[in-house]
């Protein structure tokens, strides 16, 4: 029964002509009790109203209405709030009680103005004082009378449009005591007759043209421009055959304006409510065709309405979705976020399974935001994104870094214990070098000195790879002690260490005012010591090594910079430097095992700190150190 | 509360629920729906009271309106014989649409009582021997008002609790 509920409302309030006045409904069970909720409770009065209690106790003005046969009835312009009327509708679906309250102020308010005015005049007529009865007051009594009927025909809430209008133009009709009355819409020089009532005039067809022969028959009709909200429509006619004109006096001429008003004011809504109905069959076939997963519902997750591709998902019919409860659709786990983020109106990447019929649960993403439709408020509509692929690519990255970030850890354990365990091996080569050099040195002819040769160099060249290697490894693998570390005392200390180089390449080194950081001494040392050896060892040959260490206040923090003038590299290596044992130059041309830029990044990132390079060949080099000042 | 248009119904209900009577005469369109708590032998009653608006020549009372009542009260004005008729025709009607139910009949305006319509008065007679009590009221000033809905809710609960 709950999944049918809506349906039943839809259909009856579908049968109504609304005119888009608020409106707000109940459905009860057998006991009278409260099962669900919708439209504007708020507007008519009804906030406090709750689920599972009896329709009579929160509202007592129903009491006895509820009891009795399921026989529907309405109930014009009730008014239980101070100055609103709002028709009443009880109505049955599968004997379920429904109670539906259509607001009907506007017209209530109009119709109790003209009902006054005709009371008013009905009493003084009463009084035996009276000095009514006269013609003018004759014309003026029949005028209220049928502008209150005009109220009525206006207000009725089981009649379509049309039905309204020809209601009007009967009431003219007596009114004008005239044979014929229509409707014409203005086509320019012709007309064209939409409405015709009475038949006193067999001339016109509705759809006819009137032309200028007709025109000339119909010419001394009572006849009323008429005007709608989107401008000028045409003309509201009263014909009589019998006379060729009326003599209207001023109470017919308002009675006349005030029919043309209340046509107009009735075409108007017709004309928005053909606009609304073309938009609302362009959108609901938008929505139900558009290639994505979503839904309307209201607040409780009762479906409204269903895209094609979320039908297909869960295995039914498009037209078989809407009616159920949306959570069915989804898994029992995530019932309670989906139940809140619907309830709540407004919500984001909402994580669930949705059960499909014909494959395994998809795991979507759901988004719920609150809509309305013409005088339905508070719907949802949810839209549901399929992230099962890329919730798969963030599974499998995640297990890929895990595996990458193991490897790499691996690596860096083999890297330090090859390196330091081919040093004692080594150490026994280059010392049994030593040995046979100075044992066999006499007897070795050219050859064998050479190979001897050959064998030192080699060992010499292994030994600085393998150490290295091992500092580059313990730059890797420290976990250091961070202390305050003053780097012009630092650079200082680093300066004697390089004195030898320094004073052979007649380098000029400068720094000043550098900052006290947070640091690991012994990292830093090994950074400033292999970015100022580098600066000296890659000098241009016949010029002065300049190198400045410089503090600079950057947006993102503080900077470090050592720059040199010497032979500079090209940028497409900017990056490629810092990788282990890389080399833009030869070991005959500069000496080296191309590890040492390798441990100065490994030392920064120890740090939490980034260190670039920006280079031009022959004009110099300037590495970067970018401190988190956080 | 049932009968011609201008009676005094709304009048009559606006003094017993909220002791206000104003001179100037509104018309009601529809029902106007009112809550009214008594005490009755010892017991609280809540009686909903609808306000229906009253006949005339262009209107009558749609029995949709009838819907679930326990009882009525009619309401005449001796002052103008046709709410006598109109009081009658309206009581046949709920005769004719939902059985007989217990009524009040309500002779309203009493505070004008010089001008009412003795021959009207002798066309109710009938009527007032069918009521559970006919009362002279005056909505303006108060007289039988507490009297005419007290004696509707005492016969209410008579009949209700000898169900």
């Amino acid at each position: 029964m709950d999944t049918e509920v809506s349906k039943a409302v839809s259909q009856y309030v579908g049968s109504l002509n609304l005119d888009n006045r608020e409106f707000a409904f109940f459905g009860l069970d057998g006991d009278n009790c409260i099962t669900r909720i919708g439209g504007s409770v708020d507007q008519l009065g009804f906030s406090n109203v709750k689920l599972g209690q009896t329709a009579e106790s929160q509202l007592s003005f129903l009491e006895g209405l509820l009891s009795g046969d399921n026989k529907p009835i309405v109930i014009p312009n009730a008014q239980y709030l101070e100055n609103r009327f709002v028709d009443l509708h009880l109505f049955f679906d599968a004997n379920q009680p429904w109670l539906l309250f259509v607001d009907n102020t506007e017209v209530g308010v109009g119709l109790q103005k003209a009902q006054q005015v005709r009371l008013d005049q009905d009493i003084l007529e009463e009084s035996p004082q009276s000095e009514l009865g006269s013609p003018a007051d004759d014309e003026q009594h029949k005028y209220w009378i049928a502008t209150e009927k005009l109220f009525t025909a206006f207000s009725g809430s089981d009649q379509d449009i049309d039905e309204k209008i020809n209601n009007i133009l009967n009431i003219g009709l007596e009114y004008f005591q005239s044979s014929c009355a229509f409707l014409t819409s203005d086509m320019g020089e012709n007309f064209t007759v939409t409405n015709i009532v009475g038949n006193g005039v067999q001339l016109l067809e509705p759809g006819e043209v009137i032309n200028a022969d007709i025109k000339n028959k119909i010419r001394a009709s009572a006849a009323s421009e008429v005007h709608t909200v989107n401008g000028p429509f045409g003309c509201v006619c009263f014909l009589n055959e019998n006379k060729l004109a009326y003599s209207l006096s001023a109470t017919d001429e308002k009675f006349l304006i005030a029919v043309s008003g209340w046509i107009g004011n009735l075409l108007g809504t017709k004309e928005q409510l053909e606009f609304i109905e073309a938009q609302s069959a362009n959108y609901k076939n938008l929505f139900e065709s558009v290639p994505a997963m979503l839904f309307l519902c209201d607040a409780e997750g009762l479906v409204i309405s269903v895209s094609q591709q979320f039908a297909l998902q869960v295995g039914l019919a498009q037209d078989e979705v809407p009616g159920k409860i949306c959570l069915q659709f989804f898994d029992s786990d995530n019932h309670g976020a989906i139940r809140n983020a619907i309830s709540t109106g407004e919500a984001l990447h909402v994580a669930a399974k949705l059960n499909c019929n014909h494959s395994k649960a998809l795991e979507v993403e759901l988004n719920v935001s609150e809509k309305k439709f013409g005088a339905m408020s508070g719907i949802r509509m949810v839209i549901a994104t399929d992230v099962s692929a890329r919730n798969q690519a963030y599974r499998e990255a995640t297990e890929q870094n895990r595996l990458l970030a193991s490897a790499n850890e691996s690596l860096d354990q083999f890297a330090f214990v090859a390196s330091h365990d081919l040093q004692e091996p080594l150490r026994k080569i280059q010392q049994f070098s030593s040995f046979l050099e100075e044992d066999l040195e006499p007897n070795l002819d050219v050859d064998g000195r050479y190979h001897l040769e050959v064998i030192v160099k080699a060992s010499e060249k292994m030994s600085a790879l393998i150490k290295d290697l091992l500092s580059f490894s313990r730059a890797k693998k420290a976990q250091p002690d961070f202390h305050l570390v003053d780097l012009n005392n630092l650079l200082t200390e680093v300066m004697t260490e390089l004195d030898l180089a320094i004073s052979e390449s007649g380098a000029e080194v400068k720094f000043n005012a550098l900052p006290v950081v947070q640091a690991n001494g012994s990292l830093l040392s090994q950074l400033f010591n292999n970015l100022i050896g580098n600066a000296i060892k890659y000098r241009k040959p016949d010029c002065q090594p300049v190198i400045n260490v410089t503090c600079n206040a950057v947006e993102s923090g503080t900077q470090i910079c050592v720059s040199d003038n010497g032979i500079g590299f090209d940028m497409q290596y900017a990056n490629k430097i810092f990788e282990p044992f890389s080399r833009l130059h030869n070991s005959i041309q500069y000496e080296g095992t191309g590890i040492g830029l390798a441990i100065c990044h490994a030392a920064c990132e120890k740090h939490g700190w980034s260190l670039t390079a920006k280079g031009e060949v022959g004009v110099g080099s300037t590495f970067i150190v970018e401190l988190n000042d956080a | 509360m049932l009968g011609a248009f201008s009676v005094g119904k709304t009048s009559l209900v606006s003094q017993y629920v909220h002791s206000i009577f104003s001179e100037k005469y509104t018309t009601t369109i529809g029902v106007k729906i009112n809550k009214k708590q008594l005490e009755i032998d010892e017991q609280t009653l809540s009686m909903i009271l609808w306000d229906v608006y009253g006949e005339d020549n262009h209107q009558s009372v749609m029995p949709s309106y009838l819907r679930g009542l326990a009882g009525y009260i009619l309401v005449a004005d001796p002052t103008r014989p046709s709410t006598i008729e109109t009081t009658l025709s309206l009581n046949k009607m709920v005769g004719e649409t939902i059985g007989d139910m217990p009524f009040v009949l309500a002779l309203n305006k009493v505070d004008i009582k010089e001008l009412w319509d003795e021959n009207a008065l002798a066309q109710i007679h009938d009527l007032s021997e069918l009521s559970v009590g006919t009362f002279e009221t005056s909505a303006k000033t108060d007289k039988g008002v507490d009297d005419l809905f007290e004696c509707l809710a005492q016969s209410l609960l008579t009949s209700h609790s000898s169900s």
